[in-house]
């Protein structure tokens, strides 16, 4: 939590210089003010990132500018982190992400992977651009928890979302696409011009496209006990790419669970 | 946290662990291993003398269904001892298809090698080649017949490797003499088996003549090679060695050459 304050503080600081006197001298009060470490968190992101309140109490145009360009950057700080095992992007592959959209239902993430040298072969690194649709969640359990810290900057002014209050939710259905990429220089994009002037094998060994389907297990995490994430959940991911689909398209041969790749991982929200 | 943990070591251990791979092109992969090795030790095992059959077939990439058509139709005729294939297992690369590939090969019930193909060398497939069959060039002896497998996709390797490798070639030349030094006319004939001709945008063009200049070195050559997708029968050297170009699997044709006792050959066309 310590690093996500002193993010918050110094942003806090340079907020503090393009905002008008009353609310400067707020913030002062409560930074300065001996409180316990959740309400001081709860407050600084609050005060902070209630930024209508920040642009109303704006008075020039510069200052609501400012106001404006803190709201824009704060939304691309990435709320998801992610571990994946196996599934055709690494052996082990971590990554960052954001969750926006109506119930959160969209999810962007960026993976770095690994795929671990074998024999006569080098190890290559992966990078995977994701997005994952979650059209329903349903909650488990009936314990309400307490607001998150940055409910307010979530959602608004709004309750949070019944899943979100429950112990714990289940997704049961995560649809997949993600585009994977290999840093490796025996790959190409395009094929080279030395290939019957790049006309000849007709598609990208470098690029993959991946199609997934899988589950979500999420816990709550209790605000007393919440330490990096308020929700912490495990998943599988079944999925397949485009090589594959192609390969087993026109043989009886290749079946669906030959093509199919089981991947597993756990994806925290931070915020 | 640590139950999380427990469940998800769990999950990894116990359910479909083949179901959980790294990536397309990943080096790993299940099953067997070193196939030149071992199936040209069994070719050796067979003790093979002067008079057999053996079927040529290429280009199987992405056509598993007609592969395991072609295999079943080599292992009716019941009068093949063992199966050369000449390159492009695979259509990617992927490791994936070296493993279909390898899977439909293994219903033959005679022993088989091959060569390595340019649609084998893409991504990392050149590598996975080596550690499901093994080396690029390689020869072996059956009967009074010296077979050169040879790697000719130049154009993969940006030229950056011999291909041709005439040092294996100088190699082998010596090798056949010194073996008929010992014993007069025990390799009586040599057949090259490749995957792209001397010709093709694939070989390296630059070498075509010092190529059939080394092909004459040996004793009664003759060549087979897939690549081009059709059958034909050329002598591009004119001077007698010919080349049998194969057809791809998928147009559901292969060879079947007969090694004659009296030193003669006859290469046949199989439609199935």
């Amino acid at each position: 939590m310590k690093w996500r304050e002193s993010i918050f503080e110094c942003l806090l600081l340079w907020c503090c210089m393009a905002c008008p006197n009353e609310l400067r001298a707020d913030v002062r009060a409560e930074s300065s003010a001996e409180v316990e470490d959740a309400t001081l968190t709860m407050n600084l992101v609050s005060t902070f990132t209630d930024l209508d309140m920040l642009a109303e109490s704006a008075q020039t145009r510069h200052e609501r500018e400012v106001a404006r360009m803190y709201r824009r950057w704060l939304s691309i700080i990435p709320n998801l982190g992610v571990f994946q095992y196996a599934g055709n992007i690494g052996a082990g592959s971590i990554g960052l992400g954001w969750d926006y959209g109506k119930h959160e239902r969209w999810e962007t993430l960026v993976l770095v992977g690994y795929v671990p040298r074998h024999h006569n072969q080098k190890g290559d690194v992966t990078f995977t651009l994701r997005e994952n649709l979650v059209p329903w969640s349903l909650g488990l359990g009936t314990r309400r928890w307490a607001q998150p810290v940055t409910a307010t900057y979530t959602y608004g002014r709004e309750r949070l979302p019944w899943n979100r209050r429950a112990f714990a939710s289940f997704e049961p259905a995560v649809f997949t696409v993600s585009l994977s990429t290999i840093f490796d220089d025996q790959f190409w994009v395009k094929e080279p011009e030395k290939y019957n002037g790049g006309d000849y094998y007709r598609f990208s060994s470098k690029v993959r496209l991946h199609l997934g389907f899988g589950s979500r297990l999420s816990l709550n995490v209790p605000r007393e006990h919440r330490k990096h994430s308020d929700r912490l959940s495990i998943y599988y991911e079944l999925s397949t790419y485009d090589l594959a689909i192609i390969s087993a398209i026109p043989s009886k041969k290749i079946t669906l669970g030959d093509i199919l790749c089981l991947g597993v991982g756990v994806q925290l929200k931070f915020f | 946290m640590s139950k999380v943990v427990v469940v998800i070591v769990a999950v990894m251990t116990c359910v479909g662990c083949d179901m959980m791979k790294y990536h397309p092109y990943s080096p790993y992969f299940e099953g067997a291993s070193h196939l030149t090795e071992s199936n040209l030790k069994a070719i050796e095992g067979l003790g093979l003398g002067t008079q057999y059959k053996f079927a040529f077939l290429s280009d199987t990439q992405r056509r598993y269904d007609d592969t395991d058509d072609a295999v079943a139709d080599i292992n009716a005729r019941g009068d093949i001892d063992f199966v050369i294939h000449g390159g492009d297992l695979t259509d990617f690369g992927v490791t994936e298809e070296y493993v279909w590939m390898r899977d439909c090969l293994a219903a033959l019930q005679m022993p088989y090698v091959s060569v390595i193909g340019n649609h084998d060398f893409l991504g990392n497939g050149e590598y996975i080649y080596q550690e499901m069959y093994g080396a690029l060039n390689y020869a072996f002896t059956v009967g009074h017949v010296r077979y050169e497998m040879l790697n000719t996709v130049a154009l993969e390797l940006d030229y950056s490797v011999p291909v041709p490798d005439f040092g294996f070639l100088e190699d082998e030349v010596r090798y056949i003499d010194s073996i008929n030094a010992i014993s007069p006319d025990s390799l009586q004939r040599t057949v090259f088996v490749m995957h792209s001709r001397p010709g093709d945008e694939q070989f390296n063009n630059n070498v075509i003549q010092p190529f059939g200049r080394y092909l004459s070195m040996f004793p009664a050559p003759f060549c087979l090679n897939g690549h081009n997708h059709r059958f034909e029968v050329l002598d591009p050297y004119e001077n007698g060695i010919l080349f049998y170009g194969v057809t791809n699997i998928g147009d559901r044709g292969y060879y079947v050459v007969s090694i004659n006792s009296d030193n003669t050959y006859e290469v046949e066309r199989i439609d199935f």
